[in-house]
Order: C-alpha cells, then structure tokens, then sequence
C-alpha cells in the first residue's frame, strides 16, 4: 500500500473484530462510541486525490478516491453512525453492533473505491453484514425476509459483477468513471445499482425487510444501502435521462403506497422509496443544480429518516406495537410526548416545511428539474412531497399518538416500558441537526461537490410550498373522517417472487416429482427383467426371444386370449425356473487339452516350414 | 379540530397565505405558464392530495390489499 493514510473504514472493520473481545459493557460501550467518533477525526485529515493502490492481477485497486462528493456522503455516513450507536447504546448483544460496523465500513468502502473490483467487494460485504440486522429481531417473519433481501441483494451484485466483467472483457479497464451509460456493461451495472436504490420494480426487498429489522438495527439499514446507491449513480450515471423519469415515477409510487400502509415502519420504508426517488430524478437531470440537490438530499435525508425511524422504533420498544390500527385511540401523546415532539421535527423536515432540512435539499431537486425544463417532473416531485406531508406529516403522527380506537383492537390497552436515555439523546442530535441545517443551510452547502448557488429562502419560494402544505392539510382534514384503516397487507412486485418461488416450488414438489417417480418406476421395471434374464445367461437369449414373441404374438400387448401365447409363457416360465449350476455347461476338460495339443501342433508346423 | 377557534385560526392562514401568494412576483424564475397563475401552489396541494388520497384508497388499494396471511397460506 503506498501512502500514510489510513482508509477511515478499516476503524469500522478493525472496531467490529475488537469489539467481541473487549471485557464488560463500560468498554464496550466506550469503543462503540469511539469508533464514529475516531472514524470522523480520521475524514476530517484525509487529503484528497487517488491513492492507496494495490496491485490486483493486471490492474490497480484504488481503495481511496478522495474528492468534494465521496467526502459529503462519507461525512453523513460517519455522522450517521455515531447517531445509530447512540441510540443502540443499551443493546447487550454486542453481534448487532458488530454487523452495523461492517455495514458502515463497507459503506464507506463502496464510496471511496475508485474501481470496480473494490466497489463489488465492499458492496458484497453491505449485503452480508446488513442482513443480521434483519436477523436479530430473531422472529420467523424476520428471519424469512431476511433471507428475500439476501437473495435480491445477491442477484443485484451478480448483475454488477456481470456488468463489470463485460467491462473487463470489451474495454480492458476496471476504472469506475462516469460517462460510460449506453455501452452493453453499463445496463448491467446500472442494473445493479438500480436493485440497491430500490428503484420500481426492484424495491420490494426495501419495505419488506426494513419494516423487519431490530428496532436499533433498521435506523441504520435506512441510512446505507440506498443513499450508496444513490452514491454511485451520481458518479457514474449523472444526466442518464431514464432515471430522472424512474425517479419522479418512484417518487410517486412510493407516496401512494405508504399512504395505504399501517405498519408504521412499512410505511416510512415506502417513504425512503420515494425520497431516493428525488435523489435518483436529480442525477437523472444532471445539471450541476440538480447534482448538488440530490447529494444534498442524500445528507438531509439521512439525518431525517433516520429520526422518523427512532422515533417509530422508541414507540414499538416501548409499546410493543407497530401498526396504526393498534395504536390509534389509545392516548400515545400523553405517554411519549417528547417521542412526538422529535418525530414531528422529522416529519416537517421530510414534508419540506420551511427551517426544516427537508426544505434546503428536496427544493433544489425540485427547482433543477423546473430549470431544466422538466415542467412534468417538476409537477410530478411536487405531487410526491404533497403525499409525503400527508402519511408521514399527518397520517401517521394523527393515528400514532391521537386518533380514535379501530376495530378490532378498541379493547386493547396499552402496556408501556420505559425508554432508555440513550435512545432520547441519539433522538435529541438527530433532531437538532435537522433544524440546524433547515436553519443555516450553508454549513451543508460549503461541501456540496459542485458550484451552483441556491437560495432556498426566497419571499416567493417560502409562500408557494407554504400555501401548498396549508392547503394539503385542509384536503387531509377534510377527507379524515372517511380514512379507515385495516389490519392488512399490500401486494407488492416481490409478489411475483414470493409467489413465483411458491408456486415453483408446488410444480417441482407436484408434477415434476410425479413424472421422476414414474419414470424412474420404469426404469427399476427394466432393470429388475435384465436381473431377473441375467440369472442364467446360457438361457437368457433364449428367454429374451420368447419375451419378444410374446409381445408380437399378443399383438403389442393388446391380444389377451391367443393360442400361441399360452405355450411361449409355458415354455418361458419352465425356462426361467432353470437355474444356473457351473456343472451343467461345463465340458470334459480332455477337449481343451486336445485342442490347445492341435493349436501348438499347427503352430510349430508353420514355425518349422517357414 | 373541534373547537370553532381553531377552525377560523386555520381559514385565516389559508386565506393569508393564498393573499400573500397574490403579491408574489412570478417573474423570471417560473419556467412554466402554471407557476404565473396566482394561487396555483394551493390549489395543486389540495386537488393533488386529494387525487393521491383517492387514487390509493380506490384504486390501489381495492387491487392490491390482501388479508395479512396472504403469503403464509
């Protein structure tokens, strides 16, 4: 390796293996704590460039690329990660947190590889690791939806690797650059980046597992996959025009999916869909506005969805409930109101609402697809941000904690814990940095990877998103009284794989199975004759010419009452009762000797003549 | 919202917000003919939350919605 430098995640990496081995929870705690903190004074130190080479067959690794965008999306990893271990404080397991470093570490892995071939080794150990947060809830719904996301995540890596070996093969180089859309390798990989941003239809495994994951353990998975996706697109994607259509369709999808939801933590899944939804329109416009807003939304995003999910995660841990249904009437307010309190700062911050971050990053997405001319995008993204105010602003915190009892659970009471300190201060920072940056949106747009100046306080900006938000909540409260929720289920795309593989799985158990017994019946049929004729083979050729006469003289099969073939199946059954005995077929030993006597005699005769 | 205060506390944000909307400039930065109609940002908001309710809870979700064991059956 050349260079001083150490690459920040080898802090996650070398944090996960130290972890399991130190004694007592004081020092475990402390070394969950140190690591983001030492794995951010390590990114601040960093120079930029392209180093940390490592020779690999014929080419070059490059394990660190440094410039303004991976340092923007290392920075909020690293952030994110202190927040996560924050809240995960009290967990005693200490194998989830083990997973959650090689999450973050792999993560960071993905955004400074500067090649394929460190890209898809980081971006396997993403998937690897990220399932055992999944896992960990330790539930038979968990573990199956564990092992769905593991099968996506793998058949999206084996389309990258496909995608970079046909990059191997036809341009003899494994630089991960942009501007490489629209050759035969670059759809695969797109492709396969396109599985882990969660774009329709590939983005089922997102609701479907993330809904299952620990309480601590889904605040990070909302945090990594997806926005390292979003990482790569805008390096290597930027101004692919079919995602910015992808993205304001994903934007929408996600919107009137979650709007039917109850699961509180599906329903934000479903919001995490649409929010990438913007990130992936803005690399799709890919003007340096646009670039700016997606990365920008990226970082907001994270901080905000990660809040939404600790505030729905510190009301299942200390309720035990997670859908709407059951929670609705029951007086949550009067329980967790500083849980409220924060969930709502995130709520307003993902609705875009003026001094909230969601307003800095998600208007310049919005105001980029209005400057270049996108006049339908731009509509579609404004229709997406009214559905998210509605679910994730209105819906969700209006059934959570006021509401009124729903069928069947009106009976119900709720049996409530304590929450521990360390979820409400890892709530607490995630909270005041949403604010902070809706506030002084310049800290964040000093690092922002391109030169495009945004005003987001703009007199007329801040009254149209303000008249359209008011104006949403009229139609929410106007049509309230007609939303009924009900303890059910969506079908989603992963409908054609978790039915696909049912039913695959019926036709191999069923015909295919009946059609192997069968012919394998057959067969045994056809060995046990060819046994039963091998017993004695002196009369097996003659057993087997009385079978096929049989067949002929029974017309095929099809004759029954024939003459003839009462005395060949006398004859073959007298005929295979003779067993085989050595002496009954063996010659006098004298007609050997005679003939080995004639053979040498002709021999020595020739031999003499010549 | 129940009591008659906070009701009329709503109408007059609603209507200041559209007022102020009026006095707007819609100059330059309005790249398409929409954003010149004065008001066009609430009436979006409404009509399109209202679309967007309706098009989830008579469409998709009558398509779409199964009973909870659907996939364990």
């Amino acid at each position: 390796m050349t260079g001083s430098v150490l690459p920040p995640y080898i802090y996650y990496f070398a944090g996960a293996l130290l972890l399991p081995l130190l004694p007592g929870r004081f020092l475990k705690r402390l070394l969950t704590l140190a690591v983001p903190i030492v794995g951010f004074i390590a990114l601040l130190q960093i120079p930029k460039g392209s180093y940390d080479l490592i020779p690999f067959l014929n080419y070059h690794l490059t394990l660190m690329r440094v410039d303004k965008l991976s340092l923007i999306f290392s920075y909020v990893f690293v952030i994110m990660s202190f927040i996560g271990a924050v809240y995960a404080l009290h967990i005693k397991e200490e194998g989830q947190m083990v997973a959650a470093f090689l999450y973050v570490g792999s993560t960071l892995g993905v955004t400074f590889a500067g090649d394929y071939f460190s890209l898809f080794f980081f971006w396997e150990i993403m998937a690897g690791a990220s399932v055992f947060l999944i896992w960990y809830n330790r539930t038979e719904a968990s573990v199956k939806a564990g092992y769905r996301y593991l099968l996506v995540h793998i058949a999206g890596g084996c389309l990258l690797l496909a995608g970079i070996l046909i990059q191997i093969s036809t341009q003899h180089s494994i630089a991960f650059n942009p501007g490489s859309f629209g050759s035969f390798a670059s759809y695969f990989i797109l492709a396969g980046f396109l599985v882990n941003a969660a774009v329709p239809p590939f983005h089922p495994w997102l609701p479907d597992a993330y809904p299952m994951g620990t309480i601590t353990g889904s605040v990070f998975l909302t945090a990594y996959t997806t926005k390292s996706a979003v990482y790569v697109l805008c390096r290597g994607f930027a101004g692919a025009e079919v995602l910015m259509w992808l993205g304001a369709i994903m934007a929408i999808y996600g919107v009137v999916y979650a709007f039917i939801e109850v699961d509180m933590r599906k329903l934000l899944s479903y919001h995490i869909v649409s929010q990438v939804g913007y990130m992936v329109c803005g690399v799709g416009i890919g003007t340096e506005l646009a670039l700016n807003g997606s990365t920008a939304h990226a970082f907001c995003h994270i901080l905000y969805k990660a809040l939404l999910f600790m505030a729905c995660g510190a009301v299942i841990h200390v309720t035990g409930k997670r859908k709407l249904t059951e929670l609705s009437g029951k007086g949550l307010f009067k329980i967790m109101p500083f849980t409220l309190v924060m969930y709502m700062i995130a709520a307003f911050s993902i609705s875009a609402v003026p001094l909230f971050n969601g307003f800095i990053s998600k208007s310049m997405v919005v105001a980029a697809a209005g400057e270049a001319h996108h006049g339908l995008v731009e509509l579609m993204l404004h229709l997406a941000s009214i559905g998210t105010f509605l679910s994730v602003g209105l819906k969700l915190p209006y059934f959570a904690w006021f509401g009124k009892p729903i069928a069947p659970h009106e009976e119900e009471k709720l049996e409530t814990g304590k929450l521990p300190l360390n979820m409400k201060v890892a709530m607490g920072i995630a909270g005041f940095l949403c604010i902070a940056l809706g506030v002084y949106p310049d800290v964040l747009y000093r690092i922002l990877p391109f030169q495009a100046a945004f005003h987001p306080f703009a007199y007329g900006h801040v009254v149209k998103t303000m008249g359209m938000l008011l104006f949403t909540l009229l139609a929410f409260l106007i049509y309230l009284p007609k939303i009924s929720l009900h303890d059910r289920i969506n079908l989603d795309t992963d409908w054609f794989y978790r039915m696909g593989a049912k039913r695959l799985y019926r036709f191999v158990s069923g015909p295919m199975d009946a059609f192997y017994r069968n012919m394998q019946g057959r067969f045994t049929r056809q060995v046990d004759f060819i046994a039963f004729v091998a017993k004695n083979p002196y009369t097996a050729p003659t057993l087997l010419k009385l079978g096929i006469q049989h067949y002929i003289a029974s017309g095929f099969g099809v004759l029954k009452n024939v003459p003839d073939l009462e005395i060949i199946d006398t004859h073959f059954k007298d005929l295979s009762k003779k067993a085989y005995s050595d002496d009954s077929y063996k010659r006098p030993v004298g007609i050997g000797v005679m003939l080995s006597i004639l053979f040498l005699s002709i021999f020595v005769l020739i031999y003499m003549l010549r | 919202m129940k009591s008659k205060g906070k009701k009329i506390f709503f109408g007059i944000a609603l209507v200041i917000v559209v007022a102020l909307d009026f006095y707007t400039p819609h100059g330059e930065e309005a790249a398409h003919f929409w954003w010149q109609i004065p008001g066009f940002d609430a009436l979006y908001g409404f009509i399109g939350c209202f679309i967007l309710m309706l098009f989830a809870k008579k469409v998709i979700y009558p398509l779409f919605s199964r009973r909870e064991d659907y996939y364990d059956r």
